[in-house]
């Protein structure tokens, strides 16, 4: 009997629990952040023999040399001979691959990643540092009305690399006594222009050149970087004052 | 499942696990079970597989797929429950990519177990159909619900969302990606269409939530973390839809010393989290549920929105 009575509240005590449905709570989270530096010393091996056979075929690659540089370039604003460079490889390459001219080409400033081009040999991974990334090359039939309206915007900007066929003067972060191949600016006037995508598609506040027509020129401007380094062989800086800060 | 086939159920799981933690008697006694689920996640790792080169930058000695690999690796041999994921723009930025395509972070990802990730705009960089071409070899589900992929290489290979079982838990995740128009040529995107992320996040949450029964819902992003003007945002879209608890972003390469906790539609909080760029980061949240019968949580903190 005794035996019997425990039995039945057992029994009825699994029948309850089981009865009753769990339910589930999200109850809390505790977030924290690794930061991957030296400090972890360990590296994982397979991940590293992975890594190796595809490091050795691209360092090979990259440590290729492809002409050479006289002199330092330098990176800096409103013009220099490192800028200056960018531009006119941009125009040149374009012009002779296209086989039509361009009154002139911009590049945004940060379009450069590299401070300084140093002199000596210029290896493929050297132009791979000066423009990592895959932008292409833009054609654009600008109006007189939105040139100025660009270049105003490069002139809050302190200056951006251009082209030969372009100066100007910034003065209060606007662009004044602007001369395009040779001649002065015309507000009716129809300027054919090269620029990186990233510009013409909003890029850098460029906002109003989003909805304008353009060309997508398929041309790589790393690519084009390169060819006119191989096709010149050595690079020589220069330092021509394209836009000029002017006190008001 | 009915009370009678899971008391069956729990009692031979009893038999089997006798003496084990999970003993149903001790769950029993304490009135509760608490399963912990480790998210890791990475976003923006741009193809750096190597730690940044030692040439005096800000980012010097920093990164590097090995290292990160090794970690993911300690972290797995100390929990039971992973899932690692990541929010978009896994390729571009180092010559990795240039010369390989994306075919090696692919690899590496796989290596490293990636669980899911959603596309970002330089994931198209080589193409819609050059990502197509590796993504395989990555052997994580790729999560697009805001692109349709119709007549693209990734049709039928992207999905919506996904459920990840973990113990008696279901996570939920589902990816959204950016608008592509202004950031990628169309040459690249091809046919792909971008769709509103906040009616496509508010109409997958509830299907995860409702229909699929998930616990937790987890969505990649690579919005953005946030915008001065109106674009949509991770901070836009927490605030805008519910039914999301954890919104894992990209895009911006935005560090957050911690998550940033937002008021959802239902007044509910959402947290979201960033991990800088270029594997500079792992972040980590260890969920915590907690399984009763008592019909209230024991465990539970408030997620209180400042």
């Amino acid at each position: 009997m005794n035996r019997h009575y425990w039995i039945f509240i057992l029994a009825s005590l699994l029948i309850g629990q089981s009865c009753q449905r769990k339910q589930t709570y999200f109850a809390y989270y505790d977030a924290s952040v690794y930061r991957v530096d030296e400090k972890l010393k360990k590296e994982d091996s397979t991940t590293l023999a992975m890594i190796d056979p595809y490091k050795m075929k691209l360092d090979e690659q990259m440590n290729a040399v492809i002409g050479q540089n006289a002199e330092e370039m330098v990176k800096a604003k409103p013009g220099s001979p490192l800028t200056n460079w960018m531009a006119d490889a941009m125009t040149e390459s374009y012009e002779r691959q296209a086989r039509e001219k361009l009154d002139f080409a911009v590049a945004n400033y940060g379009g450069i990643r590299i401070n300084a081009v140093a002199a000596g040999d210029l290896t493929l991974g050297k132009m791979y540092e000066i423009m990592p990334f895959e932008n292409q090359l833009v054609v654009m039939d600008l109006n007189g009305v939105q040139v100025k309206q660009l270049l105003d915007r490069i002139a809050t900007y302190g200056g951006w690399p251009v082209s030969e066929g372009l100066q100007f003067e910034i003065r209060d972060s606007a662009a004044i006594n602007i001369l395009i191949q040779g001649a002065p600016w015309k507000p009716e006037g129809s300027y054919r222009i090269g620029l990186p995508d990233y510009v013409a598609n909003g890029g850098d506040d460029c906002d109003f050149l989003k909805p304008l027509p353009r060309v997508n020129s398929g041309l790589l401007i790393r690519d084009l970087l390169i060819s006119d380094v191989k096709r010149k062989k050595v690079l020589t800086p220069n330092g021509q004052v394209r836009i000029k800060q002017t006190q008001p | 499942m009915t009370g009678r086939r899971q008391f069956i159920k729990q009692l031979g799981m009893g038999g089997m696990l006798l003496g084990v933690q999970q003993y149903p008697w001790q769950e029993w006694i304490a009135g509760a079970d608490i399963t912990r689920i480790t998210i890791l996640h990475t976003n923006d790792v741009h193809s750096r597989i190597e730690p940044f080169p030692m040439d005096g930058s800000r980012n010097a000695g920093l990164g590097g797929a090995a290292r990160r690999a090794a970690l993911i690796k300690q972290v797995r041999s100390e929990q039971e429950h992973v899932l690692l994921f990541d929010s978009g723009d896994i390729f571009q930025g180092t010559p990795y990519f240039n010369f390989y395509g994306g075919e090696l972070e692919m690899k590496l990802m796989k290596e490293m177990q990636y669980d899911a990730a959603t596309m970002g705009n330089h994931d198209f960089d080589g193409g819609i159909e050059g990502f197509a071409k590796h993504w395989p070899s990555g052997g994580f589900d790729l999560l697009c619900a805001n692109y349709q992929l119709t007549n693209t290489p990734l049709q039928g290979k992207a999905k919506d969302y996904i459920v990840y079982k973990k113990g008696d838990i279901k996570i939920g995740v589902f990816g959204l990606g950016i608008e592509l128009d202004g950031l990628v040529p169309q040459a690249l995107y091809r046919e792909t269409r971008y769709l509103d992320p906040i009616v496509h996040a508010n109409k997958i949450a509830g299907i995860l939530k409702n229909d699929e029964g998930c616990d937790y819902v987890i969505c990649l992003s690579h919005l953005g973390y946030k915008y001065e003007n109106s674009k949509v945002s991770d901070l836009v879209l927490a605030a805008q839809t519910k039914g999301i608890d954890l919104i894992l972003g990209g895009h911006t390469h935005t560090f957050l010393k911690e998550p940033t906790l937002v008021k959802g539609s239902d007044g509910k909080a959402v947290v979201i989290n960033q991990a800088g760029w270029a594997g500079i980061q792992l972040g980590r949240l260890d969920l915590h549920f907690e399984r009763n019968k008592k019909g209230r949580c024991v465990s539970c903190k408030n997620l209180t929105v400042g």
